[in-house]
C-alpha cells in the first residue's frame, strides 16, 4: 500500500479557505498533507482517518528583502503550537496548520483587516515578481518565435521546440495570477473598510489546475529530453547550459545560509543585488563556450564510416584527417540530425551537417532556411566593402570571389548610392545562391556562394549542408555523392 | 488639541514641545487612524516587558477571556509596531523575543485611551440625554 499521495492542486493568497477545506477531506480520507511544492504538488502522507481542522495562515517568510528571519518564523509556530495548533507544511508565505476538530484552540488570525494586511503585503510582492516576469516571457516568445520561424539549429535542436510549448502556458499563468490578485486586493480593500469579512475565490481551481498539470508534463518533457540528449546523443556540451543553474542554486544556498540571517537594511541588500547582477555579468562575459572546448573534444560519438558525412581521408591520402568535430541531435521536426568537421593540415575544415526530417515538407523548410542563412552570411561578408565601393566611389577589390563583379559596379556606380546598394546586394545573392540542375540530380541542390564551397542539398526527406570544397568539381561531386549515399 | 481628519476624529494630548520631539512622520502615523481592538491591546499589554505567548494570555486574562489574539494576528501587530517604532525588543532567549512600549507607542496608547475616554463619556451624555435635558 502506498504511504504517499501526490497531487496537483493550486494554492495562493487569494484563494486558501477552499485549500482548507479540500485538505480536511483528504484527513478524513486518512492522507495529511505533508509537503506542497510550487504552491501546486501537494504531497500527502498516509495517516488514520481523521476529522481535522485545518487552517491556512499568512505570514511572511524570510526573503533578502525583508526584515523577517527564521527565529521569526520559529517563535510564530512555537506559540501556534502553544495555542493548539500543530504545524503541517508551508507554501511560500503560506503555513498550514492543523488541530483535532473537536479540540478547542484559538484561531491564528482573529482579525480580519489585519490578516488583509499582510495578504496585501504579500500579493504586491507577488505581483511585483509577474511585473517582472512578464517582459522576460515576452522577450523569450519574441526570440523564441523568431529562432522556430527562421534558425536551423532551433529545427534541429528539441529545447526550443519544447519551450515554445512551455511558453503560451507561462504567459497564462502569469496573467491569470495578477487578474486574481488584483482582483482580490480590489474586492477586499472595499471589504475591510466596510468592515465585511474577506471575500476568497472558490471557482477556477481546474483553471490553475489544468495549466500547472500541461506545464509539469512539457517540464518533464524537457528534463527528459536533456537526459536523452546527454546519455543517449552524447551531447555533453548541453552541460554548459545546466551552468547558469548549478550557479545560480549555489549562490542562493549561500545567501539563504550566510546573508538573510543578517538584519541588513534594505540599501545594503539593494547593493547586494546589483553588485551580484554585476558580477554575473563580468562573470557571464568571461565564460563562454570556448572556456568549455574540453567538452566537445572529448566527444566521438560519430564514426564516419557508419554516417553519412564527409572525410578528408577519404577524398585524398596526400591530405589526410588531423581532427574531427562531431555532435548528434534529436528533436520533434528533425528526429534526427548530426554534423562532422573533418580537420586537416593543408585545407580548411570540411564539414558536414546532416538532417533527416519528419516529412519532405520540413525537409524543403530546412533547405530555405539553410538558403537564407547564406544569404545573411554573404551579407555578413560583403555589405560593408559594397557600401565602401559606393561612398568611395571606388570597386573595392576584395568583392572580387564575392559574385558581385566590377561589371555590376559600374553599371551601378552613377546611381543613388542607397538604390545602388540594394540592387547591388540583389546581384550579389544572384549571383552566389544558385540552383543546380545540372551536377548533383538531386531533388534540391543550391550553391550558397560564389566559389560554390557551400551547397545545401536536399535528397526526399534527407538535408545535407556541406562545405569546405569545390562542390561544383565533377570529380568531387561523384566521389561526395558515393560518400553519402547519394547515387541513383 | 483636536485633529480632525477626513475620515477620523482624533482627540491628541500634545504639546508643541512634544511636537518638535518626535519626528513628523511618526507623527503622521500616530494620527492617521484609531488603533484597532488587537493593537489596542497588544500595546496596553506591552507596559511592561512580554514575548508573544504571554501577551496571548495576558489579554485574555484581562478581558476575561473577551478578547482572544490568535498568533497570527499578534505576529502581524508586533512587526508592525517595530517597524514603526512603537515598540522595541529588549531581549531574545530561546526564540522568545521580549517586547517594551517605547515613547512613542506610549504616546500613541495614551492618545486612544483618551479617545476612549472621550468616546466613552460621549456615549454616557448621550445615555443620560443631556441634549434634551439642558433647557
Amino acid at each position: 500500500m502506498m504511504n504517499f499521495k501526490i497531487e496537483i492542486n493550486y494554492l495562493n493568497i487569494d484563494n486558501y479557505p477552499i485549500v482548507e477545506a479540500h485538505l480536511e477531506d483528504m484527513a478524513s480520507n486518512g492522507w495529511l498533507i505533508h509537503k506542497i511544492f510550487a504552491g501546486t504538488i501537494f504531497i500527502y502522507k498516509r495517516i488514520e482517518a481523521e476529522e481535522l481542522d485545518f487552517s491556512i495562515s499568512p505570514y511572511e517568510i524570510e526573503t533578502a528583502f525583508t526584515r523577517k528571519t527564521k527565529v521569526d518564523l520559529e517563535e510564530f509556530h512555537t506559540v501556534s503550537k502553544n495555542v493548539g495548533w500543530d504545524y503541517a507544511t508551508k507554501s511560500y508565505d503560506l503555513h498550514v496548520y492543523f488541530k483535532p476538530k473537536e479540540s478547542k484552540a484559538v484561531p491564528i488570525h482573529t482579525d480580519e483587516e489585519e490578516e488583509f494586511k499582510t495578504l496585501e503585503f504579500i500579493a504586491k510582492k507577488y505581483l511585483r515578481a509577474q511585473y517582472i516576469l512578464l517582459p522576460f516571457l515576452i522577450f523569450l516568445s519574441w526570440w523564441n518565435i523568431g529562432s522556430i520561424i527562421n534558425n536551423i539549429h532551433s529545427m534541429k535542436n528539441g529545447y526550443t521546440q519544447i519551450a515554445s510549448l512551455l511558453i503560451p502556458f507561462a504567459f497564462l499563468i502569469s496573467i491569470i495570477h495578477i487578474i486574481d490578485l488584483k482582483k482580490f486586493l480590489k474586492k477586499n480593500r472595499k471589504n475591510t473598510e466596510n468592515g465585511d469579512h474577506l471575500e476568497f475565490r472558490y471557482s477556477n481551481q481546474w483553471i490553475n489546475k489544468a495549466l500547472y498539470s500541461a506545464s509539469y508534463i512539457i517540464f518533464l518533457s524537457l528534463i527528459v529530453y536533456s537526459l536523452y540528449s546527454i546519455v543517449s546523443l552524447k551531447n555533453t556540451t548541453l552541460l554548459i547550459g545546466f551552468l547558469p543553474v548549478v550557479i545560480g542554486f549555489s549562490l542562493g544556498t549561500l545567501s539563504r545560509i550566510i546573508i538573510k540571517p543578517i538584519r541588513k537594511g534594505l540599501g545594503f541588500k539593494v547593493t547586494g543585488f546589483i553588485v551580484t547582477l554585476i558580477l554575473a555579468f563580468i562573470i557571464g562575459g568571461r565564460i563562454n563556450i570556448s572556456n568549455f572546448n574540453f567538452l566537445s573534444q572529448s566527444q566521438d560519438v560519430i564514426d564516419p564510416d557508419n554516417y553519412k558525412v564527409l572525410t578528408y581521408d577519404s577524398f585524398s591520402s596526400e591530405n589526410p584527417e588531423t581532427k574531427k568535430r562531431s555532435s548528434k541531435n534529436a528533436s520533434f521536426l528533425i528526429p534526427s540530425s548530426y554534423d562532422y568537421t573533418s580537420f586537416s593540415k593543408k585545407e580548411g575544415p570540411l564539414r558536414t551537417e546532416y538532417s533527416k526530417a519528419l516529412t519532405e515538407s520540413l525537409a524543403r523548410n530546412l533547405v530555405s532556411r539553410y538558403i537564407q542563412k547564406g544569404k545573411n552570411s554573404l551579407r555578413g561578408n560583403y555589405s560593408l566593402e559594397i557600401e565602401q565601393s559606393f561612398i568611395e566611389k571606388s570597386y573595392n577589390s576584395h568583392l572580387a570571389n564575392s559574385g558581385f563583379t566590377e561589371e555590376d559596379y559600374n553599371r551601378l556606380r552613377n546611381e543613388k548610392s542607397h538604390d545602388a546598394i540594394d540592387k547591388a546586394e540583389e546581384i550579389l545573392f544572384k549571383n552566389s545562391v544558385t540552383k543546380d540542375d545540372d551536377l548533383w540530380h538531386l531533388d534540391e541542390t543550391y550553391f550558397l556562394n560564389y566559389e560554390k564551397d557551400e551547397v545545401v542539398l536536399r535528397n526526399e526527406n534527407e538535408v545535407f549542408y556541406l562545405s569546405g570544397l569545390d562542390f561544383s568539381d565533377p570529380a568531387i561531386v561523384n566521389e561526395t555523392k558515393a560518400q553519402l549515399n547519394l547515387d541513383e | 488639541m483636536i485633529y480632525i481628519s477626513s475620515r477620523y476624529i482624533l482627540y491628541l494630548d500634545v504639546s508643541k514641545d512634544d511636537i518638535a520631539k518626535v519626528d513628523i512622520s511618526e507623527m503622521r502615523k500616530i494620527m492617521s487612524k484609531p488603533l484597532t481592538q488587537p493593537m489596542y491591546y497588544i500595546l496596553l499589554s506591552l507596559r511592561e516587558e512580554r514575548h508573544g505567548y504571554e501577551i496571548m494570555q495576558y489579554v485574555e486574562w484581562l478581558t476575561n477571556g473577551h478578547v482572544k489574539i490568535g498568533p497570527g494576528t499578534l505576529y502581524s501587530l508586533l512587526s508592525r509596531f517595530e517597524e514603526n517604532k512603537y515598540i522595541h525588543m529588549v531581549s531574545q532567549d530561546n526564540n522568545k523575543k521580549t517586547y517594551l512600549l517605547t515613547e512613542i507607542g506610549k504616546e500613541v496608547l495614551n492618545n486612544e485611551i483618551k479617545r476612549l475616554e472621550h468616546l466613552l463619556n460621549d456615549a454616557k451624555r448621550s445615555v443620560d440625554d443631556e441634549f434634551q435635558n439642558r433647557n
